[in-house]
């Protein structure tokens, strides 16, 4: 699973941080990143989370299929 | 008169009347069925926009939608975000565009941030502790006034620098502006005082600098420029307006709610996963701010409607909030709702500022009352909602009775509040 946030697009309401603290990061700002765009199996459901939880649908979650 | 004349819907709502003020809700959920956007003729005319869909696809579009208040060709303040344009002041950098709103956000964003506000929270319970002393001995108070306008307002003057003695001049004032009704002049009443004692305020500071954000504001520039007394004056009012009285309206509609609710008070005080999406749906099913208003700078269209360039556009949050094709039951709080996409800080480049400060605020004071104040009941014969109930869903009075305790603060700031 890749996740991206679209940086122009996140206004830092924090909602994907208060979901899914372990993959969203805040900058000093309030805004969102990630630190790895690679999102490990077992946090594929709380990304998920945070990208639903976004007001400004800022958050790109694209499923990859495998090899 | 222009030949063609677009297809729209209509309806009939005044948005400062007092059958809204009492309908609420309703009024948005009968505006909303009948077409998410829709023309009403009040105030020279202007669209409702009340879908989920529609709200949020209208504030993050930056590019097609102006909140900038400017003179028009007679001298005139003309847009902004309040319908009628709210005259003799300009609310920054809520009421500007891109590239001006770039310089204002970035000049006072920063004590808002989430880290900012996590270094303020041993602040916050300290006022929240000292204003609820000065309240629990009586038995009995208005939780607006005595409760969560003077926390807020407390803790947002010290971030801003602005003198803690001034709460009461300030709460009372920006009080007064939601209680009133616009257009008679009752709520306009208490703005020239509120702009006359912080251009005092900051024509002082300039000559012995403090420390906050007031005297950052002092020493910085826009493009090279030091930034004037009337810009730092505009972007003080906004903060003030935005911040006070939605929290204190969020916390005693929240309130409300849990009066008598055991179980849930005893959850709220022990599980923070729960307090954080309890947080949220208050947020949503309260949304103290209820509508802003924009200007569409080209035509546009929003849900299959047609807006012509220059039309006023009045944004619903709450009835977005409300949307039942976004909240499953959006008139039942659901403390554990997720996900919970709620506008009620709005959305794209104008999301509320003070959000984290919010939210912030209204954890510390709802642990601290439901644990120092727990068997508080709500007079709800008594309550009166704001008449300005348009733009904020907070209440003039909340009169409360309750078991007296005792004081906690051994060295109390005010002799009193």
């Amino acid at each position: 699973m890749k996740v991206t946030v679209n940086r122009n697009h996140c206004q830092g309401h924090t909602m994907c941080n208060m979901a899914a603290s372990e993959v969203f990061k805040l900058d000093e700002d309030g805004n969102a990143y990630v630190e790895s765009s690679e999102v490990p199996a077992e946090l594929h459901a709380k990304a998920q989370a945070g990208a639903a939880a976004c007001p400004e649908r800022a958050i790109v979650i694209e499923e990859q299929t495998r090899p | 008169m222009t030949n063609e004349i677009p297809t729209r819907n209509e309806v009939d709502l005044d948005i400062h009347s007092p059958e809204y003020r009492d309908g609420t809700v309703a009024v948005e959920a009968e505006v909303r069925s009948k077409c998410p956007v829709a023309w009403t003729k009040h105030y020279d005319g202007h669209w409702v926009v009340t879908s989920h869909h529609g709200v949020g696809a209208g504030l993050r579009d930056r590019d097609r939608y102006s909140a900038a208040k400017t003179l028009d060709e007679n001298g005139r303040l003309t847009g902004g975000v309040t319908i009628p344009t709210a005259e003799t002041y300009r609310a920054l950098p809520n009421e500007s565009d891109p590239p001006e709103w770039d310089h204002y956000r970035k000049l006072v964003s920063r004590p808002f941030s989430p880290q900012s506000v996590e270094k303020l929270v041993p602040l916050i319970e300290k006022y929240t502790t000292e204003v609820i002393d000065h309240m629990i001995e009586l038995g009995e108070a208005d939780f607006v006034m005595q409760v969560g306008s003077p926390v807020t307002a407390l803790i947002t003057l010290d971030v801003i620098g602005l003198p803690l003695g001034d709460w009461r001049f300030y709460a009372e004032r920006i009080h007064q502006t939601f209680t009133g009704m616009p257009g008679d002049g009752s709520s306009e009443a208490g703005i020239p005082g509120i702009h006359k004692r912080l251009s005092e305020t900051i024509t002082e500071r300039r000559a012995n600098p403090g420390k906050g954000l007031l005297d950052d504001l002092i020493a910085s520039e826009i493009e090279g420029e030091p930034v004037t007394d009337d810009v730092i004056k505009d972007l003080l009012y906004d903060i003030l307006i935005g911040g006070f009285d939605t929290t204190a309206g969020l916390l005693a509609a929240s309130l409300k709610y849990l009066a008598g609710k055991t179980e849930v008070q005893k959850r709220l005080l022990e599980d923070d996963d729960f307090l954080r999406t309890a947080t949220e749906e208050f947020l949503r099913w309260v949304s103290p701010a209820v509508g802003l208003a924009k200007t569409a700078t080209q035509d546009i269209e929003l849900e299959g409607q047609t807006i012509p360039a220059g039309d006023r556009i009045w944004f619903m949050y709450r009835a977005a909030n409300w949307d039942p094709e976004e909240f499953e039951n959006p008139e039942t709080p659901d403390l554990e709702r997720t996900p919970n996409r709620h506008y009620a800080f709005g959305a794209g480049i104008h999301r509320c500022l003070g959000s984290n400060l919010a939210r912030a605020v209204f954890q510390t004071v709802l642990r601290q009352f439901l644990t120092r104040v727990p068997d508080y009941e709500v007079q709800e014969d008594q309550l009166q909602n704001y008449a300005y109930a348009a733009t904020n869903a907070g209440f003039a009075y909340f009169p409360i009775k309750y078991t007296p305790g005792k004081r906690l603060s051994e060295h109390p700031i005010f002799e009193t509040l």
